[in-house]
């Protein structure tokens, strides 16, 4: 693993889920931040750079697909993947 | 377009009974001056009759002026002579007749007593100038009841035509709102589906990825331990939604079997309730009772009056706010105990309060999903509260909070 790590942003707000993930995800070597509502993940794409989003749909406060809106006009490459 | 087309048919009809009420005013008229003209010719038939017999008193030169015609022709006789010529026209209406003097507009002979503007309007008139042979008399006749007549006429055919135009629309109408009903309840029952794989593929996504990560080598002790607590977990959750679900579908199917027996209301308030704050609410709660039912005692399934309260309050602990107060209050009527749950919850709108108790219905937020469910809970309540021959009703201020009130009577009917 010679190359730089990964960023992933990881928004979904089942806690278990997104504990497992996360770890597994982790292990894999990837950089993970995880957030847990819509609006949170919004601010954390703000502010800093990643190299993949995955986000679920029906959350709190924004739901995935307004907020992978969101992401589209900030960074126009950026893969997203949903959670369903 | 099909509204379009019944304002149009509803057009037609109208316009096909206004022509068929000026049609039917038209041949009325004709039918009366047809009358009218029979009974001037029997006049002049009586009046020839009359010279024969009393030739010998009134010779022939004399004319027939009015005097002796005043002798014999009286308004009784004018009167039946028409009453029998419109019986056979089929003019079975009231009338007013006179016979007028053109020349000075004055009165001869009335039926009515009074010299009507309406007499002198009418259009049925006929000159008697084969009687006094002179054509300054007038008989003229009036209906005063001729709209009422044509229309009475006409009746039938408008009944019927009203009535199918009737039928026509409400049909219509009935169509438009169960097509509108219909939209809505696939739109609801999609909106359950998507909800529904949601909250099933979350557990089994977290299971299949835990039992991954559990599967590699060399994991630390307190991670197994701790991917074994999750996977339990949402397997305990799968258990309890398709619980839900099963439920849902025995309730649908009505063969829905209550264990009765009898328990204290307050008890199993008091038992289950702050088991159920302390597990699920992930806030302070401050919970107070009023318990002013002096007989609290009912007949009822334990468990499901039970999972009644349970639900209520789990509700009323989701749509909150961080102070959450929640009063359970309780009191005796008549037949049974009334039950009243209150929180200080967001409320819920006028619109919504009436689909709170809808099956499936959660109040449509898109894809936010603040609050987890299926929008079976309340559904549940109802039936179960319906169940027992209780009722229930609700409440609501947006922001203040929500009130539940429960009947539930001591024994149930059965």
């Amino acid at each position: 693993m010679k190359k730089p790590k990964a960023k992933i942003l990881l928004v979904e707000d089942d806690s278990n889920l997104s504990m497992v993930l996360k770890d597994y995800l982790e292990m894999q070597k990837y950089e993970v931040r995880l957030e847990s509502d819509g609006e949170k993940g919004y601010q954390a794409f703000k502010n800093s750079k990643f190299d993949l989003c995955i986000l679920d749909v029906m959350m709190p406060v924004k739901d995935g697909f307004t907020l992978a809106r969101e992401i589209r006009e900030m960074d126009e490459d950026v893969p997203i993947i949903f959670l369903r | 377009m099909t509204s379009l087309s019944l304002l149009g048919l509803i057009f037609t009809q109208l316009y096909w009974i206004k022509s068929a009420i000026e049609l039917s005013e038209k041949q009325f008229d004709h039918r009366v001056n047809l009358a009218l003209s029979e009974t001037v010719e029997k006049m002049v038939e009586l009046d020839k009759q009359h010279r024969l017999q009393k030739r010998k008193f009134i010779p022939e030169s004399c004319g027939s002026d009015l005097v002796s015609i005043i002798n014999y022709i009286d308004t009784t006789l004018v009167d039946s002579l028409l009453k029998t010529e419109f019986d056979l026209f089929c003019l079975d209406t009231v009338y007013e007749f006179g016979i007028i003097q053109v020349k000075n507009d004055s009165v001869w002979m009335l039926n009515s007593g009074i010299y009507t503007k309406n007499i002198k309007n009418t259009k049925h008139k006929v000159c008697l100038d084969d009687l006094f042979k002179t054509d300054d008399y007038n008989l003229e006749v009036f209906f005063p009841q001729k709209r009422k007549f044509v229309l009475f006429e006409l009746s039938v055919w408008m009944f019927i035509s009203a009535g199918f135009l009737l039928i026509v629309i409400s049909s219509f109408i009935f169509i438009v709102t169960a097509i509108l009903k219909q939209k809505k309840l696939s739109e609801i029952k999609n909106d359950f589906i998507n909800n529904m794989t949601h909250e099933f593929k979350t557990p089994i996504s977290t299971i299949s990825l835990a039992s991954e990560v559990l599967l590699k080598n060399n994991l630390p002790e307190e991670k197994i331990l701790k991917y074994s607590k999750v996977i339990f977990d949402e397997n305990q959750r799968l258990k309890v939604q398709v619980e839900r679900v099963l439920q849902m579908a025995r309730l649908d199917k009505g063969n829905l079997k209550l264990k009765i027996s009898e328990f204290d209301l307050h008890e199993l308030i008091k038992d289950n309730v702050e088991n159920l704050c302390l597990e699920h609410c992930n806030k302070p709660v401050s919970l107070i009772y009023q318990f002013y039912a002096t007989n609290s005692v009912i007949k009822a399934d334990k468990a499901h009056i039970t999972n009644i309260i349970t639900n209520l309050i789990d509700n009323a602990s989701k749509y909150s706010y961080d102070n959450l107060r929640i009063t359970i209050s309780t009191k005796n009527v008549k037949t049974g105990v009334i039950i009243t749950i209150k929180d200080n919850g967001i409320g819920i709108t006028k619109d919504t309060l009436k689909h709170i108790f809808d099956k499936f219905y959660r109040v449509p937020t898109g894809n936010i999903h603040n609050v987890k469910g299926f929008g079976l809970g309340l559904n549940y309540v109802k039936m179960l509260v319906l169940a027992h021959s209780g009722t229930i009703s609700v409440s609501s201020e947006l922001k203040k909070g929500t009130a539940f009130k429960i009947f539930l009577p001591f024994t149930p009917l059965t």
